[in-house]
């Protein structure tokens, strides 16, 4: 995030990172996902159509699997957070920049998850959910220890200023 | 006759009779026209009643175990014959409450109060059918014991039905269904009838499944613009001691009631071919009406102008969001770089923000406009696409219960100026929520 204005007036967010070890969690996914399925795909096409085809597709996932690792890298690198005085801004996103401002009064609930790779690395995604279903304030990849004193302080300030709708 | 459980009333006695007739209708349209060339006229009619008396014995016992009662700030219903349900509602939490009268009820004098609550997908607690003076009484009822203060002081105003208010704005039936004339869907109907008519020309021998094709394909774009003229019958729109009053329909009566207090957005269109006439259309948006509501009607929020002029939309959202001004805004226009990425519309994108209000507008041909309450803003995003970025633009989205984020999306303003504007909107945002309402 290059660009200044993302960041707020100089010295006023004090942003986050999510964090690094997230990535190995993104790769993970990705191995256990897109891995398998572009050896079958280059299999069943050796198998149809001759091994030139198949190295073919094979080549094809390998750029395809590179760039998302480099995409996947980058992405980590800017997802951040920061709580501020009254609300908790999100940023995140390479190719379409994302940056969310949620008041803390208007949470309505919070969620904790893990999937298999994060409980391997031991960390923890953090989602608020707001009435809105449109809301997007997700922080992937937390220490537990930093998770739940988020998901604490969260709770803490949006109970001493429920809002609801 | 006992109470249905525990102190609970019942629906109206004729209640089975008006629900079991849809059996009837079921059954015919199952055996269709072929099941009864097969059966035959007398054992097809023999089929309909039996199965006809036994969906009237069935809604009769439905009838029978459903029971409701409102205390203490709450509405109970009880039914089911094997699972027993009883469900309770807060009265605080009601959106908004309608009063549907279907053809049959309203011959028989009943009526449907279905309440909406935030989050729901669908209707909540649809109480069917109660005799239209009850349906009345019960929404007062509801709708006073929802509001703020009506916890606090609770004094004897029952009086009688307070006097109907006049109509702030009502759609004469001629411009309702010249409006339905000039959607794409009808002028559409003539290029049908053309191609149709050609198919013939160059193959005479089109079987008759072709043509009956044809002829639901059109029917199917029709349906739309019909079943708006018919729901929209009679539309008028007024503001009561309750919040905002629409009633329309033509075969089926609607009477809806929304709080004003519940009101996140009001949208107004202006489709091109409504142009030339100077029609608009408005919607009111609420959190009764999520996302998962079936449709873009939903998404939209319900109507609030089904076609009308802009001076009577103007007085409808003034009354709606008081003290919104809707041609009294100058609005903030897009840097001329944004030529690039909306290059003939890049003029009529903007948003202006009032005291109370934040208003966007967008779209040439189409134009429409969304005004939304500060108070009413959940969460504001921005977002930056690539070619977006090329330009430093970025859109701002403010998120409200119920949807709605589409149109009121503020889309390309300047980087420089998207990131305070979203962190202005919810600064708004958290001042007004301060002020209890």
């Amino acid at each position: 995030m290059e660009h200044p204005i993302w960041n707020g007036q100089d010295g006023e967010v004090d942003w986050r990172p999510v964090d690094p070890r997230l990535v190995w969690v993104r790769l993970i996914n990705l191995a256990l996902g897109a891995v398998p399925l572009s050896v079958i795909a280059a299999l069943l096409s050796t198998w149809w159509w001759g091994p030139r085809y198949g190295i073919l597709v094979a080549s094809c996932a390998l750029v395809l699997i590179a760039a998302r690792i480099v995409a996947v890298a980058r992405a980590v690198r800017v997802w951040a957070y920061a709580e501020t005085e009254g609300h908790l801004l999100i940023r995140h996103g390479i190719w379409t920049r994302r940056l969310s401002i949620v008041p803390y009064g208007r949470m309505q609930y919070l969620d904790l998850t893990a999937d298999p790779a994060s409980r391997m690395l031991g960390l923890t995604t953090v989602k608020l959910h707001t009435a809105a279903a449109s809301t997007d304030a997700t922080v992937p990849g937390l220490a537990p220890p930093d998770a739940t004193a988020l998901r604490d302080r969260l709770a803490d300030v949006s109970g001493a200023r429920t809002e609801g709708l | 006759m006992k109470p249905a459980a525990g102190g609970m009333d019942r629906m109206h006695p004729l209640t089975p009779l008006v629900k079991g007739v849809r059996s009837f209708w079921f059954v015919i349209a199952a055996i269709s026209w072929q099941g009864f060339q097969q059966l035959g006229l007398t054992r097809g009619a023999m089929i309909v009643a039996a199965f006809g008396v036994l969906g009237l014995v069935w809604s009769w016992i439905g009838w029978y175990v459903t029971g409701y009662q409102v205390t203490d700030g709450e509405l109970r219903i009880a039914d089911g014959v094997l699972t027993r349900s009883r469900r309770t509602i807060p009265v605080a939490r009601l959106q908004a409450v309608d009063v549907v009268r279907p053809l049959l009820a309203r011959l028989l004098g009943l009526a449907e109060l279905r309440l909406e609550v935030a989050g729901g997908s669908k209707t909540e607690a649809p109480l069917s059918y109660l005799t239209l003076h009850r349906a009345r009484d019960l929404r007062r009822e509801l709708l006073a014991a929802s509001r703020p203060e009506a916890a606090a002081k609770d004094d004897g105003t029952e009086d009688a039905e307070p006097p109907a208010a006049t109509p702030l704005v009502s759609v004469p039936a001629r411009r309702l269904i010249a409006a339905q004339l000039i959607t794409p869907q009808i002028l559409f109907l003539p290029i049908a009838a053309a191609v149709t008519v050609w198919l013939f020309a160059i193959d005479p021998d089109l079987s008759v499944l072709g043509l009956a094709g044809v002829i639901t394909a059109v029917a199917g774009i029709l349906f739309q613009p019909v079943k708006e003229a018919f729901v929209n019958y009679g539309f008028t729109g007024s503001v009561t001691d309750d919040g905002l009053r629409i009633r329309h329909g033509l075969f089926e009566q609607r009477q809806q009631t929304l709080p004003l207090r519940r009101v996140t957005a009001v949208t107004i269109r202006t489709p091109l071919l409504w142009r030339p006439a100077g029609w608009v259309r408005a919607h009111v948006a609420s959190a009764a009406y999520s996302t998962t509501n079936a449709g873009a009607e939903a998404f939209s929020g319900r109507s609030l102008l089904p076609v009308g002029t802009r001076e009577e939309a103007a007085v409808i959202t003034a009354a709606v969001l008081p003290g919104a001004d809707i041609d009294g805004l100058v609005y903030r226009g897009l840097p001329r770089r944004a030529k690039w990425r909306v290059p003939l519309q890049w003029r009529f994108f903007g948003v202006c923000l009032t005291d109370d209000y934040y208003a966007v507008r967008s779209g040439r041909f189409s134009p429409s406009e969304a005004f939304i309450p500060y108070g009413r803003i959940l969460s504001v995003r921005v977002t930056q696409g690539r070619w977006q970025r090329l330009l430093a633009l970025a859109t701002v989205h403010v998120d409200l219960a119920g949807g709605m984020s589409v149109s009121s999306a503020a889309r390309h303003r300047p980087l420089s100026e998207a990131v305070p504007l979203a962190r202005d909107l919810v600064r708004r945002s958290q001042e007004t929520r301060r002020v209890p309402g």
